[in-house]
């Protein structure tokens, strides 16, 4: 038995689609034949291979050719290849480069060697600003040193914290650090600020500078964020955000839970709206075996997946308001989120930790009564919205506080790296459900709203207008919703039914018994992907390296808070400490998926 | 009771202890410290639907100086502990700890290299309360296992009696 199963691996990755490389791996070896050392090409997507030397002027190739164009830099992160079993790559490790082009809706991937011992190379944050907190936890992660930085301090651990945990050989309970802790962080000694660059008060004597330190535990940072304000007046001079303070260690786990075991863990990351994250990530190890679920799955998923973004945005606008003194907002949106939490939990059995999605489907077909109880809860929600909106849009106090705040512009935003709704407030159209559709998101008809000053009363207008479009996409799903299976009919990537098939059938006991053992279990072809799913927040991407057993080799987050948080510096220079809350409450910045 | 008969019906007697515990069980002051999903089912009981003011424990407070119940709710990385340890300190007693949802009382499914496996390590705690995360009926059980522990207490004398 177990030999007629390897062969269908085999089989599978015989089988795995293969398109030819694009056409921006031709250019840059046209361009840079010295530097790229191979190029590759799986499941659709392409990726170069080269040396570290001359990266940033790749990348800034890679950006500036009007042909290629790939003006974002989606995401920046390492693997360490000393356990890989498969071909590897020639130096210990790799930082990877995830591009996406606005112009052409073209994704490609860089992957720079570093070598163990020297462990660094450029950093290209000169050419993109939000290469700056992925390339800090790159080097947190992986002790990986990027030249040039401005600011390559850790991220995540503790300042004082001496080892590089996302290294093969750092065990994943740590080497004790978490029964010992020191009663002060060093993060909270002296002043932050000391030895960087920026308007510093030079003159002590003459300056009516003061150091305020806001959170972890404020009311307004949501629990875990940590912002060390300069001030002058009420005028904030500079800001540092510290984060960190809800690292759980979700990568690492990923290389020690099976596939269908870490689903459980993304319900923890935006919780929020956990649904989006275990259909994000499914979609993903999906798309890495080259999978294909059936429509009645999709559909669904689609229903969830708004409706998380209900969930999701009806806690930003609750929060944003409450923050800026409006606490009726927070009682009328959480009642709306008791009635998501009631159909979440006949769908899935729990009100917040769904972990509803497996790898090839979903767990289990939705109630009988999933129509009419999706159905009252969209009947009422445009009257809801309505009472909110009528609360705040046209209120002076919340005018007042919202517009003209944190402005940033389109192009700033893309050089930010920013997603999502921060992104179209500030007036780029730009929504992975319409550039790359997927889940079938084409068949239905929705409106992407975009602002167009890039305050945080757009970011709210945007917020608002999605809440109406997502009802009015779990309609349309709902009147099309197919029949039929929602798994895909394969034994080697669905457990069997235990009640009809596995005390049943020799075959279902045996492919039950494959499933679950340590070491097996679904097993997907040797490679990487990124895919990545339009959340409530942005874009929520994975990058998935398989070395071809039941476990992912290196699984990678891009969450959109973290990429959103990092301009945030930037957006509250020169605003009161007040406005400081209000567009912190605009970028509702989830902590668990920012720090994972 | 001959005293009780001379005083008439709108007095009644009782001992400070009982009176003292009275006082303090019906009306905690949350100091939520909420780090994650835990903290969202917080927010939950606090609004509407489930009402924690029934139980007169809505006035939450952010500040540890005003409040006596810390409800630990999320994940305690060993970056927060030394947050979380000077915010207890902080509290003026008497104070009670609820320690919410499996993350804060053991690590949870989160035996990772960052977690804090269990704030008892680092701070005493009340009353545990499994889930991940509980339901808000959880947490108002825990409130009220709180307030059945205070009303055992003998704020007057040193000795807990038995």
């Amino acid at each position: 038995m177990p030999e007629h199963m390897s062969d269908e691996n085999e089989q599978q990755v015989a089988d795995a689609p293969r398109v030819e490389v694009n056409a921006t791996a031709g250019s840059l070896k046209a361009r840079f034949p010295e530097e790229v050392v191979s190029t590759t090409d799986f499941q659709g997507q392409s990726t170069a291979l080269c040396k570290k030397g001359k990266i940033r002027e790749l990348l800034t190739f890679l950006r500036d050719d009007p042909d290629l164009a790939y003006d974002r830099l989606t995401d920046v992160t390492a693997v360490d290849w000393s356990e890989y079993p498969g071909e590897r790559p020639d130096e210990q490790f790799t930082v990877v480069y995830n591009l996406y082009s606005h112009r052409h809706n073209h994704r490609f991937r860089v992957q720079a060697l570093v070598e163990g011992d020297s462990c660094s190379l450029p950093s290209v944050t000169s050419v993109w600003k939000g290469a700056n907190w992925p390339e800090r936890e790159a080097f947190d992660m992986f002790g990986i040193r990027f030249e040039g930085h401005p600011d390559l301090r850790r991220i995540l651990m503790p300042l004082n914290f001496r080892y590089h945990p996302l290294r093969k050989d750092y065990p994943l309970h740590g080497r004790g650090e978490r029964d010992v802790i020191a009663p002060e962080d060093p993060g909270f000694e002296g002043n932050p600020f000391e030895g960087m660059e920026g308007e510093g008060a030079d003159d002590a004597l003459d300056s009516e500078r003061m150091i305020l330190n806001l959170g972890p535990q404020h009311p307004a940072t949501h629990g875990t964020l940590r912002l060390t304000l300069e001030l002058e007046g009420e005028e904030i001079v500079r800001c540092l955000p510290d984060i960190g303070y809800l690292h759980t260690g979700f990568e690492k786990l990923a290389e020690h839970h099976n596939f269908n075991q870490w689903v459980t863990v993304t319900d923890r990351m935006n919780y929020l709206s956990p649904l989006s994250n275990n259909i994000g990530y499914a979609r993903t190890v999906e798309r890495l075996m080259g999978l294909d679920v059936p429509p009645r799955a999709n559909a669904i998923r689609v229903i969830l997946c708004e409706l998380s973004r209900l969930a999701d945005h009806m806690v930003w606008l609750g929060t944003h308001a409450l923050d800026i003194g409006a606490m009726t907002v927070f009682l009328y949106t959480f009642e709306q989120r008791e009635r998501l939490y009631n159909i979440f939990e006949a769908v899935t059995g729990a009100r917040l930790t769904t972990s509803y999605t497996r790898i090839g489907g979903l767990g289990w077909d939705v109630p009988e009564n999933f129509g009419e109880i999706v159905r009252e809860f969209v009947a009422q929600l445009p009257a809801a919205v309505e009472e909110v909106d009528r609360l705040l849009t046209g209120n002076r106090i919340w005018v007042d506080r919202t517009k003209d705040v944190g402005v940033i512009s389109g192009p700033d935003a893309i050089a930010w790296n920013m997603t999502g709704p921060m992104l179209r407030g500030s007036g780029v159209d730009y929504d992975l459900r319409k550039a790359e559709p997927y889940m079938g998101y084409e068949q239905y008809d929705f409106d992407v709203p975009v602002g167009e000053n890039g305050d945080v009363y757009d970011r709210y207008l945007v917020r608002m207008e999605e809440m109406r479009q997502s009802a009015r996409i779990v309609e349309q799903a709902m009147n099309s919703l197919p029949t039929g299976p929602v798994k895909v009919d394969d034994a080697k990537v669905i457990l069997p039914e235990k009640a009809e098939e596995t005390y049943f059938g020799m075959e279902s006991l045996i492919h039950h018994f494959k499933m679950t053992m340590d070491h097996h279990g679904i097993a997907p072809p040797l490679g990487d992907i990124y895919d990545a799913t339009e959340s409530p927040n942005g874009e929520l991407g994975w990058y998935v390296v398989s070395d071809g057993t039941g476990r992912s080799y290196r699984t990678r987050v891009r969450p959109p808070s973290f990429m959103n948080y990092q301009a945030f510096p930037d957006m509250v220079k020169g605003h009161m400490v007040a406005d400081a809350v209000a567009i912190l409450g605009s970028m509702n910045v989830i902590a668990g998926e920012l720090d994972r | 009771m001959g005293l009780e008969t001379g005083l008439g019906d709108n007095v009644i007697t009782t001992t400070l202890d009982r009176m003292i515990n009275w006082a303090r069980k019906s009306s905690l002051w949350p100091m939520p410290f909420g780090t994650a999903c835990c903290a969202i089912e917080m927010m939950a009981t606090l609004s509407g639907r489930f009402d924690m003011a029934r139980f007169g424990a809505e006035a939450v407070r952010f500040s540890p100086r005003q409040s006596d119940l810390l409800i630990v709710s999320g994940r305690i990385s060993i970056k927060m502990m030394p947050v979380l340890k000077k915010i207890y300190d902080q509290m003026p007693d008497p104070k009670w700890v609820i320690s919410m949802g499996a993350c804060a009382s053991s690590g949870g499914v989160f035996n990772t290299y960052t977690l804090v496996q269990g704030v008892d390590q680092f701070i005493p705690v009340d009353i545990y309360l499994p889930g991940c995360p509980p339901r808000p009926e959880d947490l108002i059980y825990a409130l009220m296992k709180v307030q059945e522990k205070i009303d055992g207490e003998t704020p007057t004398r040193k000795e807990a009696v038995a």
